[in-house]
């Protein structure tokens, strides 16, 4: 599904002085595959989701989403890209503090273009289906951080992605919590039968699903990958 | 949910800052608004409140601007004096040339009551005097909003002149400016202008003792009280701030010296004679027949005005900059509120992007938000300076005289709305590009 031929990704240090960050020279993931990334901080996992989902694009080589090289595409043709085939859920959840959660779930179908009253009832139910059915009003700021990462998965699932972003979903989160939304990710992926690439620092959740890349394997300048 | 759902939340979101602005651009365009409103309708009532007036025949040794001032409203001192002679041959229209003179109403001034100008007159102001016609395009007098006119006539005066010089045969005493005992009861009646009885708070049968001079410190007349006899509709002019004792009566009253021992009847020293023509170019035939006469002139209230409103354009047009640079400062306040929350709508552009929000609709968003702040503001300030002047219409016609109009909305009250709100546009456009260069993979990043 997803295939990355002879990528390379860096930036410019002010001054123009080129570094390297990541060399990918072949990596493949399939349909329906759950893949955690893991590998130390500042080793291109972050930055690897990106080149993914087409917000950043790489100095060399092709990214493919099935036949779809997303390097041809114009910047416009990326955004639609990504409005309708990718589910990003972050870190720090990214909510828009302007929006309730309902709408914060609507938004994500806004921009693949879709709207109405069957918009509104499916994000409705995506967050009856997180257990929110009593907070959708309620905006970011009086949730909690449990109940802002369900809207964010609402929200990543909202367009039926076929593939889904995870970076470090369970990081801002106490181990309960952070266990009781990765169930709920994981259920809704397989219920979607999407794939599933996530970046973690936790090894129990890295042996939980289906494949584990090491980023190291393809960092510049960081050690040798644990095997 | 649609893009302007998305505009209202961020709007809200904001909503004390979002409502300083649009406070802001509510006031600059409010000023601007009013100002309008002002010059037009000082414009306005200053025309309408000529009509009637064709020509103002006064003092030759004083521009004619301050002569239709004094004379039509009633603004600074009396301008001098003019025989009556002018005033005879005017009412005779023997000025030189026939102009087919519809009136020539006499007016004497100099005492005030209260603040308020009182004019000695004839009893033709009540009768002939005229505003401008009805829909029926028939002449209409001055109305009455309750009594009546007191009676003084044409004749009245050419006797009352006589008796002041001695001419009539009968010893009175009280002539060449000694002191008069007599005001006959018959003449110690007054009728008020609207603003001042409403103003004053007298009412029909109230007493009036004018005072001496129109300065600050007066001498009243108390040896003379006036019955009030009659209260005139309003007219919008400045006829509503004046009251109107018989002339008669006003010659008599001490201090009033009006003829000189051994002059004639026709030196009787009057303000002014108001005149109007039937023949159109009346009023530009008296004026070039007057400039060849020392003892008088003929202003021509339309002509005098225009050149006033000529004067003063240039104030107007320097309060309605000071409106504009309010909007101005308004703008550069939204321009300045959307730059400094640049940082914190990085980062929802950064989300927004990841979404697979386009550049085209983040920029939409920002510059949306600008616009509607700035179309709300000028929308409600617009509306607040005809709400203003709706409200306190009233209050400022009984002050100034002055009836606005708060219902006069324009095709410029549009033009307002519209360039208000682009110019808050503008303010937005800057920010809006600024966040098309957002770095969506740094915002993104928890660190941010």
């Amino acid at each position: 599904m997803i295939r990355i031929e002879g990528v390379e990704k860096g930036y410019r240090k002010k001054g123009g002085t080129y570094v390297p960050i990541l060399s990918i020279p072949h990596l493949r993931f399939g349909e329906g595959e759950t893949v955690s990334l893991v590998g130390p901080s500042g080793c291109g996992k972050t930055t690897f989701l990106h080149l993914v989902s087409g917000i950043l694009l790489p100095e060399k080589g092709r990214v493919f989403f099935r036949d779809q090289d997303l390097t041809k595409l114009s910047e416009r043709g990326r955004d639609r890209f990504r409005a309708r085939h990718i589910g990003y859920v972050h870190q720090t959840f990214n909510l828009l503090p302007p929006f309730s959660a309902l709408e914060n779930v609507i938004l994500g179908a806004f921009f693949a273009g879709r709207s109405g009253r069957a918009t509104r009832d499916a994000a409705r139910a995506l967050l009856e289906r997180v257990g929110l059915s009593d907070r959708m009003e309620n905006r970011p700021g009086e949730l909690s951080v449990g109940q802002q990462q369900r809207v964010a998965l609402a929200r990543a699932m909202i367009n039926a992605p076929e593939l889904i972003l995870a970076d470090e979903p369970l990081g801002s989160q106490d181990p309960e919590t952070g266990q009781a939304v990765l169930e709920l990710l994981l259920e809704l992926v397989r219920e979607s039968g999407a794939t599933l690439l996530m970046v973690t620092h936790d090894h129990r959740t890295a042996e939980i699903l289906d494949r584990r890349v090491d980023m190291r394997e393809f960092a510049l300048g960081m050690g040798e990958p644990a095997r | 949910m649609k893009l302007p759902s998305i505009v209202a939340r961020h709007l809200s979101y904001r909503l004390p800052a979002n409502l300083l602005l649009a406070f802001s651009i509510l006031l600059g365009t409010a000023l601007v608004t009013f100002l309008w409103i002002a010059a037009d309708q000082a414009e306005r009532r200053y025309h309408s409140s000529s009509k009637g007036y064709g020509v103002v025949l006064g003092p030759g040794d004083t521009s004619p601007l301050d002569l239709v001032l004094n004379t039509v409203f009633h603004l600074g001192q009396s301008q001098g004096i003019i025989p009556l002679s002018v005033y005879e041959q005017a009412h005779a229209d023997r000025l030189g040339r026939r102009v087919g003179v519809r009136y020539a109403i006499p007016q004497v001034v100099g005492d005030s009551y209260r603040g308020f100008p009182i004019i000695g007159t004839t009893d033709e102001w009540f009768s002939k005097f005229s505003l401008g016609k009805n829909k029926k395009g028939e002449r209409v007098p001055l109305q009455f909003l309750q009594g009546g006119a007191w009676r003084f006539s044409h004749e009245d005066l050419l006797e009352e002149a006589r008796e002041q010089a001695g001419e009539s045969g009968s010893e009175r005493p009280g002539g060449h400016g000694e002191e008069h005992e007599a005001i006959p009861a018959s003449w110690r009646e007054v009728v008020l202008g609207s603003s001042a009885a409403e103003r004053t708070g007298l009412r029909i049968g109230d007493e009036v003792i004018p005072s001496h001079g129109v300065g600050a410190t007066l001498e009243e007349h108390a040896e003379a009280p006036f019955q009030v006899v009659g209260i005139l509709a309003p007219t919008g002019t400045p006829i509503d701030r004046a009251l109107y004792l018989p002339i008669g009566a006003f010659f008599r009253l001490k201090g009033h010296e009006v003829v000189k021992k051994g002059e004639g009847a026709s030196k009787v020293a009057i303000s002014s004679v108001i005149v109007d023509t039937k023949h159109p170019l009346g009023p530009m035939i008296l004026r070039s027949l007057f400039q060849r006469r020392p003892e008088a002139q003929a202003a021509i209230p339309a002509v005098e005005i225009r050149k006033l409103f000529e004067m003063v354009g240039d104030l107007a047009l320097a309060l309605r900059s000071i409106g504009f640079l309010v909007l101005v400062v308004a703008a550069i306040g939204i321009f300045n509120s959307l730059y400094l929350t640049m940082d914190e709508r990085r980062r929802e552009v950064a989300i927004m992007r990841s979404l697979g929000a386009r550049r085209s609709q983040i920029f939409a968003i920002v510059l949306f938000e600008a616009l509607a702040v700035g179309g709300t503001g000028a929308f409600l300030g617009i509306l607040g300076a005809h709400g203003g002047v709706f409200l306190f219409g009233e209050t400022l016609r009984s002050w100034t005289g002055v009836p606005f109009s708060a219902v006069d909305f324009g095709l410029r009250d549009l033009w307002l709305l519209i360039g208000v709100t682009l110019l808050a546009g503008l303010a937005g456009l800057l920010p809006g590009l600024l966040t098309l260069r957002t770095d969506v993979a740094r915002y993104l990043s928890p660190d941010r």
